[in-house]
Parts: structure tokens; sequence; C-alpha cells
């Protein structure tokens, strides 16, 4: 139904100028990412940093300071001034005063499908909540919380 | 006169009756989430959980770290107990209510304060000071977990301790004192050596808080595995990716372990909690 970028957030105004995943490799910078084997957001962050042939160099790097589980922590962690960098969802940052880096084709997206169980006996309910969810100007309010619409493309 | 009396009698039976029912209830909602978890996993998923090295380093951090968090929280507990049992000043009682602060306030809010107290200048000091004396920084490293759980620990100490220091007969430091002996030595010589059960009894509540512990440290220390994962970290992790078998099977042990404290104390004829 709609999709979640990922996107490299710093802190406010970008002050060291980071710009792409490369960037994460610089001397002493503080970068916070999601537990990769317990959190979807951090598998994904595992996929594009390998797909970018960085995650090795990340980890002897040492500058990854901290795990979290979810990306919402970290948008928080980084906003407190413990981190200068991290890796979160678009939806985790709406309301934040971050700097936003768009990962453009290096980055990913995590798809958020609409399902109904088989055996429900509530489909045709769960039929017109999906309608209601894809209803005109649902886009604009999913868009403004950071998703992207996936709803029939 | 005998139905007076035996109408008095009916009536404290029906009333102790209707306390011990609220006892059995309470009781039974206790026993039964503690049935409900065991039934939920097996000896082997515990064995299997207890077999994953990360779990095992996470179990053998959060020994360590709740340790240490309970020496040093006697040590800050023995002499504010002391003090605030003993000695009236000015503003006594907004001092008290500053000591339990870290009882009421939300345990998220203890870790996002001490994460923001460590980005001041004076946060960033400490941190050099850390770095330059162990060669560990704070935030995010093992001396943020210890710190997390001694801000909420300490509290439930510095209380169990002042009750100790209250109840003891303060005529016994004045007799120790007319025989010549300075307040500092009727502390050591006569007060702390009277006092050991409450010691005890505050360390082990601090070992099973700090044991404990998860909305500071998650977010002061962070869950990173293989280093500041500690036990209730683990539960939540496993929680996230719907692992219940594991997450059940670390709750048992950390049930287990916070038991086998209160257990202790009591088999020491100690006032755990109380």
């Amino acid at each position: 139904m709609c999709s979640n970028p990922l996107v490299l957030i710093t802190q406010p105004g970008n002050p060291l100028a980071l710009r792409e995943l490369e960037d994460l490799l610089r001397p002493d910078l503080r970068v916070g990412l999601a537990d990769p084997d317990k959190s979807a957001l951090g598998s994904l962050s595992r996929q594009v940093l390998q797909r970018a042939q960085l995650h090795q160099a990340l980890e002897e790097s040492g500058n990854v300071r901290v795990w979290t589980p979810t990306g919402d922590m970290l948008t928080n962690q980084l906003l407190t001034g413990s981190l200068d960098a991290a890796l979160v969802y678009a939806s985790n940052t709406p309301k934040a005063k971050v700097h936003v880096v768009t990962l453009g084709p290096a980055g990913a997206r995590a798809r958020q499908p609409w399902a109904a169980a088989r055996l429900s006996p509530h489909r045709l309910l769960l039929e017109r909540l999906y309608q209601a969810l894809t209803a005109d100007g649902q886009r604009a309010q999913f868009e403004g919380l950071g998703f992207g619409w996936e709803a029939g493309s | 006169m005998n139905a007076l009396r035996a109408g008095r009698r009916t009536g404290d039976r029906i009333f102790f009756a209707t306390l011990t029912c609220f006892g059995i209830g309470y009781i039974l909602l206790i026993l039964g989430m503690l049935l409900a978890d065991a039934s939920f996993t097996t000896p082997a998923a515990l064995r299997a959980a207890l077999d994953k090295p990360e779990i095992r380093h996470a179990f053998g951090l959060s020994f360590i770290t709740a340790t240490i968090t309970a020496i040093l929280s006697i040590w800050f507990a023995v002499p504010i107990g002391y003090l605030m049992a003993r000695r009236n000043f000015p503003g006594k009682a907004l001092v008290d209510a500053v000591f339990d602060i870290p009882i009421v306030l939300p345990p998220m809010v203890i870790g996002l304060s001490l994460l923001i107290l460590f980005q001041t200048d004076m946060g960033q000091h400490m941190e050099r000071w850390s770095t330059e004396l162990f060669g560990v920084g704070i935030t995010y490293e093992v001396p943020s977990i210890v710190l997390a759980q001694f801000a909420v620990s300490c509290a439930f100490a510095v209380r169990t301790l002042r009750v100790t220091f209250e109840q003891m007969d303060p005529r016994c430091e004045a007799v120790a004192c007319t025989l010549g002996c300075s307040s500092r030595q009727a502390f050591w010589h006569v007060v702390l050596p009277a006092a050991w059960k409450g010691v005890l009894s505050a360390g082990l509540l601090a070992l099973a808080r700090a044991l404990g512990e998860f909305g500071p440290v998650l977010v002061f220390s962070g869950a990173t595995r293989m280093k500041t994962e500690v036990l209730p970290s683990t539960v939540f992790l496993e929680l996230s990716v719907g692992d219940l078998e594991a997450a059940v099977a670390v709750s048992l042990l950390l049930v287990t372990a916070a038991v086998g404290c209160l257990v202790l104390g009591r088999l020491l004829g100690l006032r755990v909690g109380r």
C-alpha cells in the first residue's frame, strides 16, 4: 500500500556536510544503526551498506557507536547530540528537527503491504477499511508523514 | 455478654477473611503470570536460549553491571540514609522528595535525561575523564549501563536504609559519644555493625532492581549486541522479531535471578523490599 524509504539523518543544518553513505566512514564520526538481526530497519540498512560495499569497512572503522531496536529511538538519540548520523526510515523524521539526506539509487525502501486473513469473518469490513485508507486525500496524509504511496501503482 | 463476644469474633473472622481474599487474589495473579510464562517455554528452548553467545554475553554483563550497581548504591545510600534519618535541616522535605524522583519518574525519561546530561559541557568533560582514566567513554558504553541502573536502584537503597537507621535507637550512638567516641567513630563502630541486615537488604534490593532495569539502559546505552545488551534488552529484541519462546526463556532467567535475590534475603532474615 505504501513504502518507507531509508534515509540518512544528521544534525540540523548538516554541520559535517554528510551527503552520501561513504561519508559514514569519516574518522571519529558517531553513527547509529538499527539492530541488523532484530529489526527490519537494521536488516535493510545492512543490505544497503553491503550493496555499497561499506558494511565491513564501517564495522571496522569503529564509527558505529550504538545499535537500537527502532528508528525513532535513533532519531531521538541523534537529537540529543550523542550521534552525528543515523540510518532510519523517512517516517521516523517528519516532526524531528534533523537534516535528512535522501539516498537516491544507493538507498532502499521498505514496502508496507496490506493483507487480510483468508479465513477472517470480517473480509468485507477489511475491504471497506482498505477503501477508506486509499480514498482521495489519504495519499497526501501518508506522504506528509514520510511514506511513499504505492496503492494502485 | 457471650453473644456480644461471639458476634465480635464472627465479625473479626469476616474482616480477616476479606483481607485474605485480597492477598490470595494478588498472589494468584503473580503466580499465574509466572506459570503462564513457564508453560509457554520448554527446557529445550531455555537451553537453546542459553546456548546463544549473545544471550550468554547479556547474562554475564547483566550480573556484572548489577553487582557493581548494588555496591555503588550501598556506598551512596548508607551516608545519605543515615543523614536523612538522624539530621534535621532546612528544606529536608524537599531533599527527601528529590531522592524519590527516580522512583516516580518513567524509566525512559531517566534514560533520556542521562543522555541529554552527557551531551552538555559537564557531561562531555566526564566522558573525556572516563576515557582518559579507564580507556572507555560513558554514553553507549558499558559504564552507561551501570549509571542508568544506579540512577534508579540507589533511590530504593536510600529508602531502605533510611528506614533501617530510623528504626535504630539513637541512644546507642549517644552512649558511645559520652564514652569518648566522635560521631564518625560511633557511626563506624556502633551504627554500621548494628545495621548490617538493613545494608544487605538494600544491596539485594538494588541488585534485583538493577537486573530488571530496561528503559534507561535502552536509551542511554543502546542495545548493541555483545557490547551493551543486557537481559531485559534481550527480551525486548527477541519480542521485536517475534521470537516469543526465546523472550520468555530469558524472562524466566530474569525472574529466577530476582526471586533468588529475594529468597536469599529472606533466608538471611532480611526485610528485602519491605
